[in-house]
């Protein structure tokens, strides 16, 4: 009994040295963001900032740092020069899809590993493919061969940019997509769209629902697939929308081939990395235990709060928010790590675009 | 409608709201005054504020902020001849020269007004059509967006200098800048060196991202300016008295001219209005619109009051245009208004198409918070005209190295790359000769603005349309006259030029070595653009070298005039030759070296110790002021970089020093 009682003190004092040992009480911590402030990332981190700030030990002030010098990529590699060795937890790294897809296409000017990196937090998100109303479809896989006979223009910001998930998709499909380069953004899509200079569009499920959904319910546009959401390493129909067809399924039902062999795998690690887990906090892989540690509890904590969620969700739209050491690792390995064949078949894809 | 309206106004003025809103009006003021700061760089800083606040005071504070940049920025436009934000880039023109003629307040206070006029214009329109607005943004197609960038370009025959091939090879420089980075069309990087050097060199990665639009703005306004007056070793007014009631005197001007001011509070919010052609070049448009439109025009660009109220008009006006699409569709139509919807959505307030329908309250919260925030704003500015304007009577030796400091801060803050100072220096001391030879620098700036956009929508255009389908569309077809007329307007005031530079050519003319030397570094830059991006796609390379090759025909067209021409002839165009005998002027390499030596010092001990002791250095050695007021002022300048360090989560470059060892902050 008193053995008993001796191990639970001993555990009890070593849990609380181990949080003593991670103290941030009156420090500045910051999030390195390799975006410009006002954008999605940089409104991301700024909505999650608060949330980590009440939940570290020591409650610090969380800061955004705003790199953009050399853009994304060399923003995201100055990191790993400046802060690659850090142990302390004391400046992570906030990354996303215009992060994930430079490394995917082998970018010879990215120099940051993402083998070296612990995900501490993730948000995801989805996609929606719509047409304009005058294509005269309603459901994809039904229709589809009247969808291939139509005039089918996508404005597109670059091929090796999230772009590349649907342009792919189209490829996969058959669709003779008419792929209209030097969009900026996807606002820029959506404006074209509106315009009727293009005709087919995707928009992430938070703009969908904000800008497009509307337009559906008024008859000019209509949603014809989602890229779906991963469940049990699959990817199947979008939580956010059981009414549409995810794209493997959409793919199988129109090709009458399953959803595997090298396409698809190269598809689905572009939209782990550009969608199912698009933005990360991380750590360094140099940083302490403890550290890990107690941002993962931090951000356990902010998932398990339904307050802090309701606020994040209102901030930011309905993100899927992805915690814990396993899950994270699985999503971060899926959206960065990709077999050979796939990546020579993705170079040469992207050479023929 | 009109109930909801001034419910609005109620909710605005009463309450905890006009406190945010003073708040950010005085916040505004300050970024718009500091060099490179602009709405952009001043919304981003209350972002992390503005997170957690009641909408209403959230929305007040972020409006009371983007209202007042573009009024602001004229001060520093004006006094010192350097833009405070992108769109005081055409104040510059007649603003500056005024000042030099002891009449910066009278100047300022007339762009005030106008700025203030242009704000409530655009506070009226957007409340008028917002909720008629869409079909209207929607007719601006790809097509229509091409000749409003073309019609930009158009206007540089208004503004050149007066050979108009010299203004057209600056032109033709400013795409080729603006074609660094990566390719619209086909996502290749392009003219970033890499074809001679290692792709993960630093100054790869930096032009990789492209040069940002402050760094050309100062370094092709401001550093040549700046080299200037401390050659001259003067106050900027030529006048050692300031000029009597120039506040008075302002608002005359702004009276006499009200149908100048509406016409370019229209063009302004019109343009704004279209997103995706950006804020920059409507400055220049509206400019140009009044140097056009008025009569006896032979002043613009010497200090011609209609040049500074022109585009102080429509700079303001033009947030008012720029917030419906933004409100609209969730789609910005400016740098600033993008910032603001990430603020709104932080706020839990999203624009989109269903906010006028659902959220009319909150759009007129923003209309009278643009309106309230103007008033504000034009009235602290009007107060201070007179009593800043002061600081043009000052020695410019004194002055100048806080603005060098000022200026260096201005361009890193930019990317916060050293890439940044380096081509602003590079860019700056071609500006420097650009200016002694008479090549336009606004035609290079415009170049620059409308490259990326020329590129993008003429490819697209010819993706999405066909001829046929082009030519039945009405709004372009009276963009292509417009475009036309401005071209006539052009070569018409080129001509009346011709006349007067012909009646007193024989002061500036006479053949030089130096002029032919960088006519031939200009043919260099023209034909190493084609050789260096001949490997690229089709559509990568397509434009730039078609601007190269048209950049290398001009230049052998002004080589041929200079080689047939006598001395004497405007080819020669030299301002150096105006100074021929005079001993007090300071070499211009020495003074050019000044500029940079706190960049060659950071190399070793980091920015921001350089910065510093290069002011101490500067003011007891070259200005020769007292040790203690040097001190003093090397002081306040460390402390006030480190308030911004601090502030804007800011790391200044390290140099060698920090290398070896660590040092603790502000210094590392």
């Amino acid at each position: 009994m008193l053995k008993k009682i001796l191990a639970v003190f001993a555990a009890s004092l070593f849990s609380v040295t181990a949080a003593l040992a991670v103290d941030y009480s009156g420090k500045t911590v910051t999030m390195w963001i390799p975006f410009k402030a006002g954008g999605g990332s940089d409104t991301w981190a700024r909505a999650i900032g608060p949330a980590f700030s009440a939940n570290l030990p020591g409650n610090p002030t969380v800061v955004v740092k705003n790199v953009t010098d050399g853009k994304a990529i060399g923003a995201s590699n100055k990191y790993f020069a400046e802060h690659g060795k850090d142990k302390d937890g004391m400046v992570v790294f906030g990354t996303s899809g215009s992060v994930q897809m430079p490394f995917i296409f082998k970018d010879e000017r990215v120099r940051y590993q993402y083998k070296n990196m612990v995900p501490i937090f993730a948000s995801g998100t989805g996609g929606v493919v719509y047409v304009r109303k005058d294509m005269g479809v309603t459901d994809i896989i039904k229709d589809f061969d009247k969808l291939k006979g139509q005039k089918l223009v996508y404005g597109s910001q670059g091929k090796t940019s999230l772009d590349a998930v649907p342009i792919l998709a189209f490829d996969m499909l058959g669709l003779p997509v008419n792929v209209v380069y030097g969009m900026k953004g996807r606002k820029a899509g959506r404006a074209a769209i509106l315009r009727g200079e293009t005709t087919i569009d995707y928009q992430t499920t938070a703009s969908y629902l904000k800008h497009v959904k509307p337009l559906v319910e008024k008859g000019e546009m209509v949603a014809v697939m989602t890229w779906g959401a991963p469940s049990g390493g699959e990817v199947s129909r979008d939580p956010n929308f059981p009414d549409l067809p995810a794209f493997p399924e959409v793919y199988e039902a129109v090709t009458g081939n399953n959803f595997k062999g090298t396409e698809a795998k190269s598809w689905t690690a572009l939209f782990y990395a550009g969608f199912a887990t698009q933005k990360y906090v991380m750590l360094p892989k140099s940083a302490k235990r403890d550290v890990v540690k107690a941002w993962q509890n931090a951000a356990a904590a902010i998932v398990n709060d339904p307050a802090a969620m309701k606020v994040l969700n209102k901030k930011l739209g309905k993100y899927d928010q992805v915690t814990g050491s396993k899950a994270l690792k699985s999503a971060l390995k899926k959206a960065t790590s990709i077999d050979s064949k796939s990546e020579k078949f993705l170079q040469s894809w992207k050479d023929t675009k | 409608m009109f109930e909801a309206l001034f419910a609005a106004l109620a909710t605005i003025i009463s309450g905890q709201s006009i406190f945010f809103l003073i708040l950010g009006v005085l916040i505004g003021l300050v970024v718009g005054v500091i060099p490179g700061f602009g709405g952009t760089v001043g919304l981003s800083l209350l972002l992390p504020f503005v997170f957690g606040m009641e909408p209403v005071s959230g929305i007040a504070m972020m409006m009371g902020l983007l209202s007042v940049v573009a009024t602001s920025d004229t001060f520093p436009a004006v006094l010192i001849g350097v833009p405070g934000s992108v769109s005081a880039q055409a104040t510059v023109m007649d603003g500056f020269p005024l000042a030099k003629k002891g009449q910066a307040a009278r100047a300022l206070s007339a762009a005030f007004f106008s700025s203030l006029f242009g704000g409530l214009f655009g506070a009226v329109l957007l409340t008028m059509v917002i909720q008629i607005a869409k079909p209207i943004i929607l007719a601006f197609g790809t097509g229509e967006m091409l000749m409003l960038a073309i019609f930009g370009i158009s206007v540089v025959g208004t503004l050149t200098g007066s050979s108009i091939f010299k203004g057209l090879v600056a032109a033709c420089l400013g795409m080729i800048i603006g074609c660094i980075g990566i390719s619209p069309a086909s996502s290749e990087y392009r003219l970033d060196f890499s074809t001679i050097l290692e792709v993960q060199n630093p100054i790869v990665m930096y032009l990789g991202g492209g040069i940002h639009l402050m760094v050309v703005a100062i370094a092709i306004f401001a550093f040549p300016e700046i080299v200037e007056l401390l050659r001259s070793n003067k106050a900027v007014s030529e006048k050692a008295e300031l000029e009597k009631s120039g506040w008075f005197k302002g608002l005359r001007d702004f009276l006499s001219n009200k149908f100048l001011v509406l016409r370019c509070s229209f063009i302004g919010s019109l343009i704004g209005l279209i997103p995706g052609i950006g804020g920059s070049c409507i400055d220049w448009i509206s400019y140009s619109h009044a140097k056009t439109t008025v009569k006896n025009n032979e002043n613009f660009g010497k200090g011609d009051i209609r040049g500074v109220i022109g585009p102080e008009s429509s700079s303001n006006s033009k947030e008012g245009g720029a917030l419906i699409p933004t409100l609209l569709f969730g789609i910005p139509g400016s740098g600033g208004t993008a910032i603001l919807m990430g603020g709104l959505i932080l706020l839990g307030v999203d624009p989109g198409i269903t906010m006028v329908d659902t959220q009319l309250d909150l759009i007129y919260t923003i209309i009278w918070s643009l309106a309230v925030a103007n008033i504000f704003g034009a009235i602290i500015c009007v107060a201070m005209a007179k009593p800043i304007s002061q600081l043009t009577t000052i020695n410019f030796t004194i002055l100048a190295p806080f603005l060098i400091s000022l200026i260096l801060f201005a361009i890193f803050n930019s990317t916060r790359s050293w890439g940044d100072l380096i081509f602003a220096t590079f860019i700056g001391v071609i500006a420097v000769y650009m200016k002694r030879f008479d090549y336009s620098r606004v035609a290079l700036m415009i170049g620059f603005v409308l490259s990326d956009s020329i590129e993008t929508y003429l490819y697209q255009t010819m993706q999405f349309y066909t001829f046929s389908e082009l030519f039945i569309r009405p709004i372009f077809l009276v963009l292509i006259l417009v475009s036309a007329f401005s071209i006539y307007s052009g070569i018409k005031i080129i001509n009346k030029k011709d006349k007067i530079a012909n009646t007193k050519s024989d002061v500036l003319n006479a053949k030089s070595r130096p002029q032919w030397v960088f006519l031939i570094l200009l043919s260099v830059i023209s034909v190493y653009t084609i050789f260096v991006t001949d490997h690229l796609q089709y559509l990568g390379k397509i434009f730039p070298i078609s601007v190269g090759l048209f950049m290398f025909l001009f230049c052998i067209i002004i080589g041929i005039q200079m080689f047939i021409s006598k001395s004497g002839s405007k080819v020669f165009h030299d301002t150096e030759n105006l100074l021929l005998g005079n001993t007090q002027i300071r070499s211009q390499w020495l003074t050019i070296f000044w500029f940079i030596s706190p960049l060659f010092l950071s190399i070793f001990i980091g920015f921001y110790i350089s910065i510093g002791l290069f002011v101490f250095i500067f003011l007891s050695k070259i200005a020769r002021v007292s040790f203690r007021f040097s001190l003093i002022s090397a002081i306040c300048v460390w402390i006030a970089l480190a308030a911004i360090s601090h502030f804007m989560i800011m790391d200044f470059p390290p140099g060698i020093l920090q290398n070896y060892f660590e040092l603790p902050w502000p210094i590392n």
